[in-house]
């Protein structure tokens, strides 16, 4: 067993319609749009966050991820100094953008709505729900580039920032949405699988794989 | 690992000129970029920012009508860079350098005034920026593209400085920026966070924040440079409190920078000055006052330089650690534009005043929307 290995210990993806935990499907709920699935989705695991509904859909799903990802497992034995995010993204804010956008042009700005054209405020909202308070960066980039976000992880392991890490890719533009989310552990136990760039890579891929099989059967 | 990460390099385009000597000359002078505009196309009421007038901006012959290549905020960012290369020799197009983007809405002004979005949603994106802009500067790695609201310009030195450390790459070049249009402007009104005049960063009679136009580029290398800078140390926190609120005790904001002052090993006492974000809205200015006081900064002089460039968004944390920067070269510490009388409740040393001594290090944060804080410390090599 190697103790002082970094290691993932859990992950979570989202699509649609489909919420899978550690690999196995945990909900699955064939709804219109992503609106719908998220309501139910968020019944169905009972949570009780009225915050959830003011979010723009971007971090509605962020929130989902996270929420399935950390059910059940104790974050706060870490100082919330030493707990990570970072989180890669392709459309940036762009869903919401737009319908601010069209409050704009309508004469009618919300700063409800605006706060939400930034893509991190997805990340304030899960550090808000789960007290987390290190290291905290959004990257955009055109696909999941595992590389980066592995490097970058590694470095705050490496010079002590940080001692865990919620890592993922979250992404949404209209009605398209996709979230992966894993936990990177410094000093680990009980992984699934040591942390590298390779095993981030293919825990994706797995999903992905595991989604499209899915598709075709039905 | 490289310990040692020093600036080769860097620029700003501003309203007050398209080098940091144009810019820090300015500034000296205590002339500012924030006026009084009437931009119908932003706002249907007259207000107060710091825009960029398309004839200083170099090479921007290209935004005339018929000509697509670039858009205005790419045009902004290939200039720094382009502003950048010409007082120190970075190639380019090797593959031990990389390029870093720091913006908040990038090419956002295409989903307004009914342009056609011709080619989808793509040309908006904040990656197809950089890979235009990465590409005319031939430079052969995948750019790295960092939206942090207010803080991506420091959090993108942040991440610049532990990609260098690592080993990956020698040098790191660093670019934000952000055009002012309605979309930005009408935001910030809708939140009533825009002041009526100048901003007053730390006043008692401060009313919120100028918008402003710049970009920014920082060079970072591995090499060492006779007389150089060096950035020591830099960390990012969240509060986990509001998404857009700051915190009430600021408790967030000075763990980054005892992080940053641990991480750069100097202690707070030897911070020469602080160059705060200062945005002068009510609650950032009180919730950083408060910061600086939990990390024993109570005498250091702090600046802001927003009444300067008024608040730059994606460029602000470059611009504001180039004129930082530029001031301990110099010996000199800028006076906060725009000052009046102190205004939040814990004692803080706002400097009012230019202020000439020799100096080592200073100490620059930033916060934003999303709860996120982030501090650099920069110093002398020696």
């Amino acid at each position: 067993m190697n103790s002082n290995k970094p290691g993932i210990v859990r992950s979570c993806y989202i699509t649609q319609s489909s919420l899978y935990l550690n690999g196995d499907r945990e909900y699955y709920h064939p709804a219109e749009n992503f609106e719908s699935f998220a309501e139910t989705c968020y019944k169905h695991f009972d949570i009780r966050y009225p915050k959830f509904y003011k979010m723009d859909n971007l971090s509605k799903l962020g929130f989902l991820a996270a929420e399935s990802l950390l059910k059940d497992f104790d974050l706060s034995r870490y100082i919330p100094e030493n707990i990570a995010i970072n989180i890669i993204n392709k459309n940036s804010s762009i869903d919401t953008d737009i319908k601010y956008n069209q409050l704009v042009e309508k004469g009618t700005s919300s700063p409800a709505v605006f706060v939400y054209t930034l893509p991190n405020i997805m990340l304030g909202e899960i550090c808000i729900r789960h007290n987390i308070k290190g290291d905290n960066l959004l990257f955009v980039s055109d696909r999941y580039d595992t590389e980066l976000q592995y490097n970058y992880t590694s470095t705050l392991f490496e010079t002590n920032e940080s001692e865990i890490c919620i890592c993922g890719y979250i992404d949404y533009i209209e009605n398209n949405y996709e979230a992966f989310l894993f936990i990177a552990e410094k000093n680990n136990q009980q992984e699934l699988s040591s942390f590298t760039s390779q095993n981030i890579y293919q825990l994706y891929k797995n999903y992905t794989n595991e989604f499209r099989g899915i598709g075709t059967k039905s | 690992m490289h310990a040692d990460i020093f600036i080769k390099g860097h620029n700003i385009i501003s309203p007050l000129g398209i080098s940091s000597e144009e810019n820090f000359k300015e500034i000296l002078k205590g002339n500012t970029g924030v006026k009084l505009h009437n931009r119908i196309d932003i706002d249907d009421e007259p207000f107060y920012a710091s825009l960029i007038d398309d004839q200083i901006l170099p090479g921007a012959s290209h935004l005339h009508p018929g000509n697509k290549k670039y858009t205005r905020f790419e045009t902004l960012l290939i200039a720094s860079i382009k502003q950048a290369l010409e007082t120190v020799a970075v190639d380019m197009e090797d593959k031990k350098t990389i390029l870093i983007f720091s913006s908040t809405k990038g090419n956002i002004a295409l989903l307004e005034k009914n342009e056609p979005l011709s080619n989808s949603l793509e040309e908006i994106s904040l990656f197809h920026s950089a890979k235009l802009v990465t590409e005319l500067f031939k430079n052969p790695n995948t750019p790295v593209v960092i939206s942090n609201a207010c803080i991506s310009g420091i959090a993108a030195l942040i991440y610049a400085k532990r990609l260098l450390s690592s080993g990956a790459y020698e040098n790191a070049v660093v670019v934000g920026g952000d055009n002012i249009s309605k979309f930005i402007f009408s935001g910030f009104k809708s939140f009533r966070a825009l002041s009526n005049g100048v901003c007053k960063p730390f006043s008692a009679d401060r009313d919120g924040i100028n918008l402003g136009e710049a970009a920014s580029t920082v060079i970072l290398s591995t090499q060492s440079q006779p007389g150089a800078l060096q950035l020591k140390g830099g960390a990012i926190r969240n509060d986990a409190n509001h998404i857009s609120g700051p915190s009430k005790t600021g408790v967030e904001l000075s763990s980054a920078i005892d992080k940053a002052l641990s991480e750069a090993n100097i202690l707070s006492k030897q911070i020469d000055f602080i160059s705060a974000h200062g945005t002068a809205t009510p609650f950032n200015d009180e919730m950083e006052a408060k910061s600086f006081y939990l990390s024993k900064l109570y005498d250091t002089p702090v600046n802001s330089f927003k009444g300067y460039f008024g608040h730059t968004l994606g460029a602000a944390g470059l611009v504001e650690s180039v004129i930082g920067m530029m001031s301990l070269q110099h010996s000199t510490i800028i006076p906060t534009f725009g000052f009046t009388n102190h205004g939040v409740s814990v004692p803080v040393n706002i400097c009012a005043q230019q202020i000439h001594k020799p100096m080592h290090s200073f100490l620059k944060t930033a916060s934003g929307f999303g709860g996120c804080n982030a501090a650099v410390v920069f110093s002398n090599s020696n």
